[in-house]
């Protein structure tokens, strides 16, 4: 198999608030493969935007992350400079953000802001310093000869926009909603990315603008090889447009598979509860099914599984620490569960609910998070790749060397 | 189309229900715009026509769901439904009375029987009140309830919306989201009304509150006999709660009928459309593909004829340029076409009901001509 595009290994980000130390990303792992649209589901709070901002190293000091690995394209993203890690923002990785209308310039034009980041990242040979820069922003413009302005142009007919000459000199507030997210997405291509995070890109819109734009990005990733990373809370939105997904639940992925899988036979309870609370169009049930109670506190996270206190099947193993499952490896793509459900000592009965858990189902559990442990505590061997089952165990505050051993940005 | 036709059929999706509880006719909100001191020498002022000429009726214990993209004025509709806002022109039946000019004291005693739950919950409560204080207010205001009874009606309330009596004390920041519009949802309930419009109600809220929402108005209806106009661009959510569904373009009713009718087996171009591009669990069909181009045209100057025309994937030609079709009833007309594979599933035989209306010029054309044009298969 060939290396993933995007790799992350144990990223964890926290926050220092009032009340104590919120964990918003808790030991995630994940790969993006090459062309691949990945999908990242949960309800608000889960912690999904956190976990892309913070492989983007974009939250700056208010927050802290730390990860065993993020690996993109080869390169160490954690080892980079600021100055380096600029230069693959919005250029190799490029993001999208949800409401087009705080993302772009209320007072640039749409064109200008394009032609920009085509400097910034491409090769027109134009200059980008700092007073180049101030003299096209508030004098002169880019020149619609420049190469720049050309190329903005081209992109903007290339994500669809209606005579792009004349809407490149037009600012955000002129377009419609939809529009404004084609020209963000423009924006988005500039720099000619192998990578695109899109943080909730249709969440502001129409059904209807809503599958143009899913569209327009589905044909870009597929015109020009371009990795999608999907981020949404919007279930039917990630059946219909990701090859894989994962679920997030209170900083956690509770499992991560490839769609059909997810979707056609779920394993956690987190994501059977989610897929059975949603009204379908196609579906005539009186009532909806509702997971009982609320998201647990972030704040100072108990260790052990998240969702113990809301799920039904819930059995004496949910309060230790959780590990990844993978099952059945015969399948193609990888479907990994973090329930201990899936323990295969655990006995299970047909409705899902577990009936017993033989000593040596806690005997292998324990050996395994033992050796998690030390796997993680040695960097030669974390080095080395050892991520047949990626995910370690939670519940930082009974191991805090291991998280000083950690690279930390 | 000849002429004859459109004389004889008004609306029958309004006429099929017999006793109406709310029933409006030829409804219209015009918005002036804002004009400057020239433009006021300078000929006509402009409006935005939000609704322009409605005709919808809610039946008792019933739900009519008002779906329609953003700006298409289904909020409107809401708001002048429940008489928050003043209609331009046409009329509105309440409970057999005329209630279109109601005001004053009458006015307040239609609100003790009409109430209203707006979509964000944190800017629909009084951020300086506590919970109980919200809920207290409107029992205060009809004169309901005073104090020993007023504390026990509202303890009721907050166990019959799923609070608990120790929230009576928080203010509203202290809550979710989903408990917040448990709090509205209170205080609609509190003066016992007979109709409730939720204007989005659950489109802020999370996926898996939504559901607790939903199950939670569903259940206050069967107790207390309700009628809802529940407004939302979700069609799924619409499909859930709804017994009658109306679609909003720009202004005007283009389709409206039982749920069977809209979901089952969709007439107008629009509906179609709309139904195909809602992004779908099941798996059915890869890929997001949408029949619907560009935004919708401004509500200052709609197209002329048909509003839908620019947009339309079934355009039929300059008919739909000269002409507003009117609402008619799909059954016995030739111009329908088959439901389209995907929302089979709902199954009406493709049969409608008496009270499924579209206005659209395909009705009375060739069925086997659309079928030919038909975009979705």
């Amino acid at each position: 198999m060939n290396e993933p595009l995007l790799d992350v290994r144990g990223l964890t980000t926290s926050f220092e608030t009032g009340q104590g130390r919120l964990t918003a990303v808790d030991d995630v792992s994940f790969s993006i493969e090459e062309g691949e649209v990945f999908g990242v589901v949960g309800e608000s709070g889960s912690g999904k935007s956190v976990t892309a901002l913070s492989v983007m190293r974009l939250l700056d000091d208010a927050g802290t992350v730390e990860a065993d690995e993020v690996w993109f394209d080869g390169t160490d993203l954690l080892s980079l400079s600021e100055a380096e890690m600029r230069s693959i923002r919005g250029g190799e990785i490029s993001m999208i953000f949800q409401d087009p209308m705080t993302s772009l310039n209320p007072v640039m034009t749409i064109g200008e802001q394009i032609a920009e980041v085509v400097r910034h990242h491409g090769d027109t040979g134009e200059r980008t310093g700092f007073w180049s820069e101030m003299r096209r922003k508030y004098v002169t413009g880019t020149s619609t000869e420049s190469r720049s302005w050309r190329r903005a142009i081209e992109l903007l007919e290339t994500v669809g926009i209606p005579e792009p000459e004349q809407r490149a000199t037009e600012y955000p507030h002129q377009l419609s909603g939809g529009m404004r997210q084609r020209v963000v997405i423009a924006q988005a291509l500039a720099g000619d990315p192998s990578l695109i995070i899109a943080d909730e890109p249709t969440t502001a819109l129409d059904v209807s603008i809503e599958a143009q734009i899913l569209n327009e990005i589905l044909e870009l990733s597929e015109e020009f090889g371009i990795s999608v990373m999907l981020i949404t809370h919007d279930l039917g939105v990630v059946r219909e447009t990701c090859d894989r997904v994962a679920v997030m639940y209170a900083s956690e992925f509770m499992e991560t598979g490839h769609v059909d899988d997810l979707f056609e036979d779920p394993h956690h309870p987190y994501t059977e509860g989610l897929l059975a609370s949603i009204p379908r169009i196609d579906d005539d049930r009186e009532w909806l099914s509702v997971i009982e109670g609320t998201v647990p506190d972030l704040i100072d996270k108990p260790s052990g599984c998240p969702f113990q206190d809301r799920c039904d099947y819930a059995f004496e193993l949910c309060d230790r620490p959780l590990v990844e499952y993978e099952l059945d490896s015969t399948k193609r793509v990888r479907h990994a569960v973090r329930c201990h459900r899936e323990n295969e000592r655990v006995r299970v009965d047909e409705s899902g609910h577990v009936t017993d858990v033989p000593d040596e189902a806690v005997a292998a559990l324990e050996r395994r998070i033992e050796a998690e442990n030390d796997a993680s505590n040695d960097p030669a061997v974390a080095d080395s790749g050892i991520r047949t089952d990626g995910g370690s165990p939670t519940g930082g505050s009974d191991e805090p060397e291991r998280r000083g051993d950690r690279d930390e940005y | 189309m000849s002429t004859d036709s459109l004389e004889t059929s008004t609306t029958p999706a309004v006429e099929s229900i017999d006793e109406p509880l709310l029933r409006a006719t030829g409804l219209q909100k015009y918005f002036q715009t804002e004009t400057g001191l020239f433009d006021r020498f300078l000929g006509e002022p402009t409006h935005v026509k939000a609704v322009d000429g409605v005709d919808v009726a809610v039946g008792e214990r019933e739900t009519l769901g008002l779906v329609g993209e953003s700006g298409c004025g289904k909020t409107t509709l809401g708001r002048v439904l429940s008489r928050l806002y003043d209609p331009s022109a046409g009329t509105l039946e309440f409970d057999g009375e005329d209630i279109t000019d109601l005001e004053g004291a009458e006015l307040k005693r239609l609100r003790k029987r009409v109430q209203v739950i707006f979509q964000d919950p944190m800017s629909s409560l009084n951020p300086r009140k506590t919970a109980g204080e919200i809920v207290a207010k409107p029992l205060e205001v009809h004169d309901i309830a005073t104090g020993e009874e007023k504390q026990e009606r509202l303890a009721e309330l907050f166990d019959e919306v799923g609070l608990q009596e120790s929230h009576l004390d928080r203010y509203p920041h202290e809550f979710s989201g989903g408990q917040r519009q448990r709090i509205g949802i209170a205080r609609a309930l509190a003066v016992e009304p007979d109709l409730i419009i939720a204007d989005e109600p659950v489109s802020a809220l999370d996926v898996s509150v939504q559901a607790q929402i939903i199950n939670l108005m569903k259940r206050l209806q069967d107790k207390y006999g309700l009628s809802y106009v529940f407004i939302a661009h979700d069609l799924s959510v619409v499909k859930h709660i709804s017994d009658r569904v109306a679609v909003m373009y720009l202004g005007k009713i283009v389709e409206q009928g039982r749920k069977e009718d809209i979901f089952g087996n969709p007439q107008h171009p629009y509906t179609r459309a709309l139904l195909h591009s809602i992004p779908r669990v099941d798996g059915k069909r890869k890929r997001h593909e949408s029949l619907l181009e560009g935004n919708p045209p401004s509500p200052i100057d709609p197209p002329s004829g048909c509003r839908f025309r620019t947009r339309c994937p079934e355009y039929l030609g300059d008919e739909c340029a000269d002409t507003e079709p009117e609402l008619r009833a799909v059954a016995g007309e030739s111009g329908t076409v088959a439901p389209p594979e995907r929302v089979e599933m709902i199954s009406t035989d493709g049969e409608s009901s008496d009270e499924h209306a579209i206005a659209c010029h395909w009705l009375g054309k060739s069925s086997e001509r659309r079928e030919e044009q038909d975009p979705m298969t």
